[in-house]
């Protein structure tokens, strides 16, 4: 993670009366960066993290650069907030997208921190591609939750548009409908070997999606190190013969699991390559996690879905009794 | 270890008495992180050779050996080098037992197949046992105690020199396995849940299974060390473990995990129902065959085709007899062997 390359430029820090502002300092932030996103855990909109899982995304991230891409916000000594500027290529729409997430302190939101963070963002993402990809498109990109009133009023104001919704969808695990697989297609684990054909399978699998990127090689890397979402031995993986022909994914995230007082597991990257589609596959293996799930003493599962995807998934999951609870929106503006 | 720590990743000698005459052989002191390659290079050629069963990792080693319990990494470790290639390695460890306050003063060795019967495992013992009367005379107690070895039961070599050294045969262990076939039922007794294990239970189960074990045969008080080392695993998998609970009160646990890494080497898919434990005050009415008879149900939706585990034989609370009815037969015996002081 240390800066290799010392050409990098700063956007000018965010100015508010009353707060200070500087960039990362290094792993010494984390635990200020746990504070803050866990003064926020009875927020369903917000996730939920621990220092070592902090740790272990910042080990090997692959769209920030710390040092240049955050910022954080202090109340005195006191941190309150900080926000970091991601990017990646789309290959659908030909362009860089410049995301970002930010956390703000529960005590200290919708105080003048948003607006200056958001603009900041902007600047330094501008920044970045101006720098970096001079001749190429680039976007501004934010994903915010639909009853988020307030920050979409602010991306509003500032010129972004809606451009594509994605439903979070759940359901329980009373009753587990039983579909089976197609002769010829059997279930069996991935071994370590195997991790690179699932994730290019899965990357394979994604290509015609909305907002589909090219992932670097270090995106790998922090995929498999991820100990809440990389659980191999929970994975549906149906093989014809050495080909993968679909997956699930899946994953429990005990920490939040803990923090919500809920037990959830998630059966997530669903999803079935070209040649096998319309066979009834993804079906047969959401019923086999879902089933799994049950054995784990799980009480429901969830999944999030783009709600325009062209393969039709968004029935396929409200077939097998899952059910909307939130929607979020991407909204977009050109840089 | 830290006053110490500024010696690690660097060559530091240890002389090794009745070292065998072997050309370019040198004994040296643990060099920090840089040694698990080679030690996990000598744990591969013994799985080759039919020594060892494939589950060790370069973070099993991490875990282990960043957490090492009554164990100096400074000089309760050596290691045998043959012309610059590390071949061999021993591991000193104490532990108390809690049944009579003995020491057992343990003798862990790896030698490499192709540098084994050449002297270096009898010279290997001689040092851990110098170590052990070490600390046998600075340890409160410390007299009162035995040296202790393991080895495999088909190992015969390794068990040839541990008897001429003087060591016996005291305790039989079997690996058992099952397939996951047929799969028995056994219900929970009458007030007693299972749910799924949350990080602020870990503590909890870690306390528990600890005061089941100590009923076991050379129980000994656990250490953080061995907590530090418990989480830290890659084996630690709590979200496999089947918990059964009376109340807030932790009953038994069955720690299921399983080694993907393990499983491709050995071109299987097992599932290991392991650190089987009830609480004494709850025993006696099923709650272990019912949490293995789940345990066994989940590895299936797992897409795993056999179970497995390790037990002592002479276990005072008959496990044998219920792993046995629950379907599991013996692969392999390991042997424990002692020697007095």
């Amino acid at each position: 993670m240390e800066n290799q390359n010392n050409d990098h430029k700063f956007a000018p820090l965010p100015q508010l009366a009353g707060f200070t502002f500087r960039r990362f300092a290094g792993p010494e932030d984390y635990p200020a960066m746990v504070e803050i996103i866990m003064s926020n855990k009875d927020d369903p909109n917000n996730t939920v993290t621990s220092l070592e899982d902090i740790t272990a995304d910042y080990a090997n991230l692959s769209e920030s650069i710390p040092v240049r891409d955050m910022v954080f916000a202090f109340l005195k000594q006191q941190p309150v907030a900080y926000c970091r500027s991601t990017n990646m290529w789309e290959e659908s729409s030909n362009s860089w997208i410049y995301g970002w997430l930010m956390h703000i302190h529960h005590d200290w939101k919708r105080q003048g921190l948003e607006e200056v963070l958001v603009a900041w963002l902007e600047d330094q993402a501008l920044l970045n591609h101006l720098t970096l990809h001079p001749t190429a498109e680039g976007m501004h990109s934010a994903f915010v939750p639909e009853e988020d009133q307030y920050r979409l009023d602010i991306l509003q104001g500032r010129a972004y548009s809606p451009t594509r919704h994605f439903e979070d969808m759940k359901r329980d695990l009373m009753e587990i409908p039983d579909y089976p697989l197609p002769e010829g297609i059997e279930v069996k684990p991935a071994f370590p070997s195997q991790y690179r054909q699932v994730w290019d399978a899965d990357v394979e699998a994604f290509q015609d999606h909305w907002g589909a990127t090219i992932p670097p090689e270090s995106e790998f890397q922090e995929w498999i190190s991820n100990k809440n979402y990389f659980q191999p031995y929970l994975w549906q993986i149906a093989w014809d013969g050495n080909e993968i022909a679909g997956m699930v994914l899946n994953f429990i995230n005990l920490t939040e699991n803990q923090e919500r007082g809920r037990l959830r597991g998630y059966t997530e990257n669903i999803c079935v390559r070209k040649a096998w589609r319309g066979k009834g596959i993804a079906k047969a293996l959401i019923c086999r996690s879902m089933k799994m799930m049950k054995a784990l003493g799980m009480e429901e599962v969830a999944l999030g879905v783009d709600s325009e995807n062209i393969s039709g998934a968004t029935k396929i999951y409200y077939d097998l009794g899952y059910r909307s609870y939130k929607r979020s929106v991407v909204l977009r503006k050109p840089l | 270890m830290s006053k110490k720590e500024n010696k690690m990743n660097t060559f530091e000698e240890y002389p090794l008495k009745n070292a065998p005459k072997i050309e370019g052989l040198v004994s040296r002191h643990f060099q920090g992180e840089i040694d698990y390659p080679k030690m996990l290079a000598i744990f591969q050629n013994l799985h080759s050779a039919g020594q060892y069963i494939g589950d060790t990792t370069i973070k099993t080693l991490e875990a282990e050996y960043n957490n090492l319990s009554n164990c100096d990494p400074h000089d309760d470790l050596i290691f045998i080098e043959v012309l610059g290639k590390t071949v061999a390695f021993c591991r000193f460890y104490w532990e108390r037992q809690i049944s009579n306050q003995e020491y057992a003063y343990a003798v862990i060795f790896r030698v490499d197949p192709a540098w084994q019967g050449k002297g270096i495992e009898q010279a290997l013992i001689e040092w851990g046992e110098s170590r052990g009367r070490h600390y046998a005379g600075t340890l409160p107690g410390g007299e009162a105690g035995f040296f202790l070895a393991f080895s495999r039961e088909t190992d015969q070599n390794r068990l040839n020199i541990l008897t001429t050294s003087g060591y016996e045969v005291k305790r039989y262990y079997h690996s058992m396995s099952r397939d996951l076939v047929d799969l028995p039922e056994r219900p929970m007794p009458e007030g007693i849940t299972v749910r799924p294990v949350l990080p602020k239970d870990y503590r909890k189960i870690w306390d528990a299974s600890n005061d089941a074990f100590q009923d076991e045969y050379g129980a000994s008080d656990p250490t953080e060390e061995w907590y530090q080392g418990y989480l830290a695993s890659p084996n630690f998998q709590p979200i496999l473990w089947q918990v059964a609970w009376d109340g807030d009160e932790v009953v038994g646990s069955v720690q299921n995990y399983l080694s993907l890494e393990e499983n491709e080497l050995e071109k299987r898919r097992r599932g290991y129902t392991e650190a089987i434990s009830v609480r004494r005050e709850w025993r006696g009415r099923g709650v272990a065959s019912a949490l293995i008879c789940r345990s066994m149900e989940m590895f299936k939706m797992l897409n795993m085709d056999e179970v497995a585990l390790t037990a002592d034989t002479q276990n005072p609370t008959g496990a044998m007899r219920l792993y046995t009815a629950l379907g599991y037969r013996r692969y392999l015996t390991f042997l424990e062997l002692q020697k007095p002081l």
